[in-house]
């Protein structure tokens, strides 16, 4: 009796543990991104970014002008010969000077998304970083990291921008590292809110307890949990800095020419909307989709990542 | 209470110190200077401007006779505009900014929170959808393809409205630029408002108040409108002070000649009086405005406690 029943346990704890290879787990990644997959506003954005990206790495290539090159033929009339046509070659019409609007709007598309995405990644650096050091030390220097943040808070911002890009020159870096310099603050904020929590928990205790190191738990147990907030930030941080350099650029403070970008591009056509409307259309056009596209993909992983909301 | 805004005021006082310090010293440091002419002026002539202006002094010294003279409420010469001291060229702007900062915040809010609430109450519906595609919309066209946009098809086209200028402020000046100013925020409002709702009507309180048998529209001033509004304050601060110093964009395409203007010209004229003492009147209302939001939270919600 007593034999039989083992002989019976072992077999069910074999089944289970078949049933349990069975049916292999969904990692918190494989979840969010069946959610995300679901969400149709955000997959189309998704193609439209990626399409959006092929069209600037590869449109200077493809465009039958440099941008920066003078085509003689339209000069005499830029608003006249320069519309946009297809046996002309300018598929986007040419400005004032004769520049090819197609070749700028690319060549502008590379600067101004590379600018989102290296701002962000500076913001999300500096941020991630103050933050969970502030969350997971705690104490006297949570409350110093957090009074610092409190006085930069009161910094206004676009402010210090403007004053340090004139006073320094409109060197393209300088504006990747001042943008995600001054937008960290709230990036540390949210970090800090999650590792606090974080910490709390019970897994984390069952780490130290079991003699796991202090440098090994934020690796392996904090960080994860605080990435997918960090991602659902930054992607609605990158549009946030796209419109910003354009905003820099349209007051001519951004990136200088023979350089360009959707801000200076959309500055021109704004100039002379009233004899070439396409001047300001298309790089308008650009920078509208892909803000929105980064708006849309920004909700959708938020939708994902926290699912405490639906 | 009275204790707390105590506090906050004194904190505010080495703040604005730093702020203070840090934008004189990045002037201080930065090449260029506002005599810097093509041609060089006598050694003699440049000696003499420069000890008018205290430019000569220490940095430490300049900045303290700055700092004394701003609390008198001398913000010091222009040194560009020669004939106006900054404390005449921002009396002259900032009414500017706060006519068209104020009229765009007393659109916005109440539009924006009006749509963010219905598109909260119809949640998932057509209704939801087309205002938060609308909302979208507004939220990434930048104010700088809006502001051409608005006054090629109402000034250009139609001919309703002027395309830019002040002109002391007459209405028909104000629509466009106040407009332009308005529509984003409208946008984020509603935006914020409709989140905000969603989260307070999924509440059991509301659920409650619903099998009482509450009319819709008692259910939402009463009971839900209050929670909501929290996230809405918090974020109407830093958007009041952007409206009302002027937003640079409007400023410069409309002409109106607020301080966001004055800001730009001054600082790519490294006029430094001008360009300090608007980053000290920004920065000490944006003190102001974080005050009086925490203070707004205590008020909306009794269990927070400061």
């Amino acid at each position: 009796m007593l034999v039989t029943n083992k002989i019976n346990t072992q077999q069910l704890a074999d089944q289970l543990a078949d049933n349990v290879e069975a049916v292999a787990g969904r990692s918190l990644w494989q979840d969010a991104w069946a959610r995300f997959r679901k969400n149709r506003a955000a997959m189309i954005s998704v193609c439209v970014l990626l399409f959006i990206i092929v069209c600037i790495v590869i449109g200077p290539s493809i465009a039958s002008f440099s941008h920066d090159e003078i085509d003689w033929n339209v000069v005499a009339d830029p608003y006249e010969l320069g519309k946009p046509s297809l046996s002309s070659g300018h598929y986007f019409g040419t400005d004032d000077l004769g520049q090819d609007l197609f070749a700028r709007t690319m060549k502008g598309g590379r600067l101004s998304i590379m600018v989102g995405f290296m701002g962000a990644l500076v913001a999300v650096v500096i941020g991630t970083l103050w933050g969970s050091i502030s969350g997971y030390v705690g104490g006297v220097v949570d409350s110093t990291m957090m009074r610092i943040i409190e006085v930069l808070d009161s910094v206004p911002f676009m402010f210090m921008v403007i004053l340090f890009v004139t006073l320094f020159g409109n060197n393209i870096y300088l504006i990747f590292i001042v943008i995600g310099m001054v937008s960290w603050l709230g990036i540390a904020r949210v970090v800090r809110g999650v590792t606090f929590s974080i910490k709390k928990r019970e897994f984390i205790e069952a780490a130290h307890s079991i003699g796991v190191s202090k440098i090994t738990i934020v690796r392996r147990h904090v960080l994860p949990n605080v990435l997918g907030i960090v991602m659902v930030y930054s992607s609605l941080m990158v549009p946030g800095f796209i419109m910003f350099e354009s905003f820099l650029s349209f007051l001519g403070l951004g990136v200088q020419p023979p350089d360009t970008s959707w801000g200076i591009l959309i500055a021109e056509g704004a100039k002379t909307i009233d004899v070439a409307i396409w001047l300001l259309m298309f790089p308008s056009v650009f920078l509208v989709a892909t803000l929105f596209c980064f708006n849309f993909i920004g909700d959708g992983l938020r939708d994902a990542l926290d699912p405490k909301d639906r | 209470m009275l204790l707390y805004i105590l506090r906050r005021l004194l904190i505010a006082i080495p703040t604005l110190l730093f702020i203070a310090l840090v934008s004189f010293w990045l002037m201080h440091v930065a090449p260029g200077g506002p005599f810097d002419m093509e041609r060089p002026m006598p050694e003699v002539v440049r000696a003499n401007i420069e000890a008018k202006f205290h430019l000569d002094e220490p940095f430490l010294t300049q900045f303290f006779i700055y700092i004394g003279d701003f609390l008198q409420g001398d913000l010091g010469p222009s040194f560009v505009y020669q004939d106006f001291t900054v404390t005449q060229l921002v009396a002259q702007s900032w009414p500017v900014s706060a006519t068209l900062g104020v009229l765009s915040f007393c659109i916005s809010v109440p539009t924006g929170m009006l749509l963010g609430a219905l598109a909260a109450l119809n949640r998932n519906s057509r209704l939801d959808y087309f205002l938060m595609s609308l909302s979208m919309t507004g939220v990434v066209i930048p104010a700088f393809v809006l502001a051409p946009v608005m006054v090629t098809i109402f000034s250009i086209q139609l001919g309703w409205f002027p395309a830019g200028g002040w002109e002391g402020g007459k209405p028909i000046f104000l629509v466009l630029p106040v407009m332009s100013l308005a529509i984003g925020s409208i946008a984020s409002i509603a935006r914020v408002t409709r989140g905000a709702m969603i989260e307070t009507l999924n509440q059991p309180y509301i659920r409650t108040a619903r099998a009482k048998g509450l009319s819709t529209g008692y259910i939402l001033f009463h009971h839900a409108l209050r929670p909501s509004l929290i996230p809405v304050v918090a974020m109407l601060g830093p958007a009041f002070v952007a409206v009302v110093t002027g937003s640079v964009i409007i400023d410069i395409f409309f002409g109106t000649g607020g301080m966001g203007q004055h800001f730009v010209s001054g600082a790519l004229n490294r006029d430094y009086g001008l360009v300090m003492g608007i980053t000290l009147i920004v920065a000490s209302l944006t003190i102001f405005f974080n005050l009086v939001v925490d203070l707004l939270y205590t008020i909306i919600d009794p269990r927070i406690r400061i």
